[in-house]
């Protein structure tokens, strides 16, 4: 999965600011909205239009949820796509791995920002996943939001840029 | 919150207010399933209140979408405005054109 012409991390952060850097327990972030607060403090800071803060949000919110549920629960997203009545399935298997020893697993969060562009990666402790194999919406909504999307380790890394467009020049 | 209302024969109408995510799961169920047991020939989904929309409402509204046809009960979206309007265009158009022509 790791895509060799990918910049790396170092580069894109190169002359940055770090918005935000944080690292959590899976329980906690399952029950904080993140993405929500940092969309909110990118807006009160001014950095961003609110049209790229809607979209900070919903990329943050998509990655952590994978993040969570997917990689550091290992809950596999199949029953969400199968009926109306297995959502209440899949719902049962993320609380109930919320209460085992793997809701100690944890996730980092860090965010940048340079040249009104967000750089922002999100690492769990998971076994990671196969995007080619990736059958949820999610992903196809990350690819058309975010200016790029690359993920390393498997899957466990995933680090994103979004250029926020409708900035003044 | 969802409210489903029957608007007239067989036809019925869906209102969802707020940030419709994975989190509404199972209020949506329960009104699809409600209309459908109803037998709903016509069940019209309003995004008019939705400000924030997530890939897990993008699946739910396939999945309606599916269980609504099977039941010859013809679903719809609309009244979706701002960024909730865009991420529709972005992602469902083309998915809900292939589940339709499938």
């Amino acid at each position: 999965m790791t895509r060799p012409n990918s910049p790396s991390l170092e580069s894109l952060t190169a002359g940055a600011e770090r918005v935000a850097e944080m690292t959590a327990s899976t329980q906690w972030f399952a029950s904080h909205d993140a993405a929500l607060q940092l969309s909110e403090l990118v807006i009160a800071r001014q950095l961003c239009t609110a049209t790229c803060a809607w979209q900070l949000r919903l990329i943050l919110h998509e990655l952590l949820r994978n993040a969570i549920e997917h990689g550091n629960l290992e809950v596999s997203s199949h029953q969400k796509h199968t009926s109306l009545d297995s959502l209440q399935h899949y719902y049962h298997q993320v609380e109930e791995a919320l209460n085992s020893p793997l809701t100690q697993r944890h996730i980092t969060l860090s965010l940048w920002y340079k040249n009104k562009t967000f750089i922002g990666q999100i690492q769990d402790d998971g076994l990671g996943f196969c995007e080619q194999h990736s059958q949820g919406l999610g992903l196809d909504l990350l690819k058309k939001i975010t200016s790029s999307l690359t993920y390393l380790n498997n899957g466990s890394l995933a680090i994103f840029t979004l250029e926020d467009k409708h900035a003044q020049p | 919150m969802v409210n489903l209302s029957q608007t007239g024969d067989g036809t019925f109408m869906l209102h969802f207010e707020g940030d419709f995510t994975f989190n509404s799961h199972n209020h949506f169920r329960i009104a699809i399933k409600d209309a459908l047991h109803q037998q709903a020939s016509s069940l019209n989904i309003s995004l008019k209140g939705v400000k924030y929309i997530d890939s897990s409402a993008l699946g739910m509204l396939l999945l309606a979408m599916e269980e609504c046809k099977a039941k010859n009960c013809k679903m719809s979206v609309t009244e979706a405005s701002g960024y909730v309007a865009d991420v529709l265009n972005m992602v469902m158009l083309e998915k809900l054109v292939d589940r339709a022509q499938a």
